[in-house]
């Protein structure tokens, strides 16, 4: 019996080809502007999510902090929806975007998030989000009600190498993820 | 900044005269985001309060302006901006 696993696929026959569209999370406007490789100033960017007014419906954004593209699922849009507490996942040419984490309003519980700033997904869908307000990473797995903390603690700050002050960015190298921590002024690695 | 693996100091990367506002690209203001391109040959960066967004070529450090300046609800404008994201094709 032969197993072609979905791991396999992915680490091993995916080659790069390019392509350099440049998404812009436009945090006033509440919305995602999409624009072409080689861009200039009097290019037009077409709106890729939200509707341009601040918004809890699921066609709208409030204050899209950070974002992040999934090209191993079609393109699907990420969205650190920083005002509504929320993880946004929009397919391309969607009218409206689903919530992958958080939305159950501001808190520290592990089915909330406080104003998330940042989001990374790994080709499994899982979400890990740099949850600013509460001082801690988060992990939801895909079609999770609530996520798991990772790294961090819920609401408390510090300077030990556990603890995180308002993690506002997050990364994956090839073997893990990497975060910062915007007040304590450092680079955490795990 | 740019720093090379277990280094222990960074070099300036990009604009080299701090805060200032955005009519020429030796200043930013605000400086959050940095994605590089495909090739990895230009690195794009939101200069978040001028709105603007900068690509700059690695090798020849020439920086180009390729939105903005200036805040606005046009379709080539933004207003302030976090999060930058540069898409990749896969084969």
């Amino acid at each position: 019996m032969t197993i072609f696993s979905t791991v396999e696929y992915k680490y091993t026959i995916f080659i790069l080809l390019g392509f350099d569209n440049l998404y812009v999370a436009d945090w006033t406007n509440d919305r995602i502007l999409k624009f072409p490789p080689n861009t200039n100033p009097s290019t037009n960017g077409t709106i890729v999510a939200g509707t341009g007014v601040a918004g809890s419906a699921l066609n709208q954004l409030n204050t899209p902090w950070n974002i992040f593209i999934d090209e191993s699922d079609n393109d699907a849009l990420y969205i650190a929806d920083y005002e509504n507490h929320r993880i946004m996942k929009w397919y391309p040419n969607s009218t409206n975007g689903t919530i992958v984490a958080g939305g159950n309003g501001v808190g520290s519980g592990y089915h909330q998030l406080r104003y998330p700033q940042a989001v990374y997904v790994d080709s499994f869908s899982t979400v890990y989000i740099a949850d600013y307000g509460n001082h801690r990473i988060m992990k939801w797995t895909k079609n999770a009600t609530n996520g798991t903390l990772v790294a961090g603690y819920s609401g408390i700050t510090g300077n030990s190498p556990a603890h995180l002050y308002l993690p506002s960015g997050i990364h994956f190298d090839k073997n893990g993820y990497n975060g910062w921590s915007r007040l304590n002024c450092r680079f955490v690695t795990h | 900044m740019k720093w090379a693996p277990n280094s222990t100091n960074g070099t300036v990367f990009g604009p080299q005269l701090g805060f200032g506002v955005p009519t020429d690209t030796d200043h930013l203001d605000t400086a959050t985001t940095l994605a590089f391109d495909s090739t990895e040959s230009n690195v794009y960066l939101s200069d978040t309060f001028s709105c603007r967004i900068l690509k700059m070529n690695v090798a020849s450090g020439n920086i180009t302006v390729i939105i903005g300046p200036y805040c606005g609800t046009a379709l080539n404008k933004f207003h302030w901006c976090n999060g930058l994201y540069v898409d990749r094709q896969y084969l």
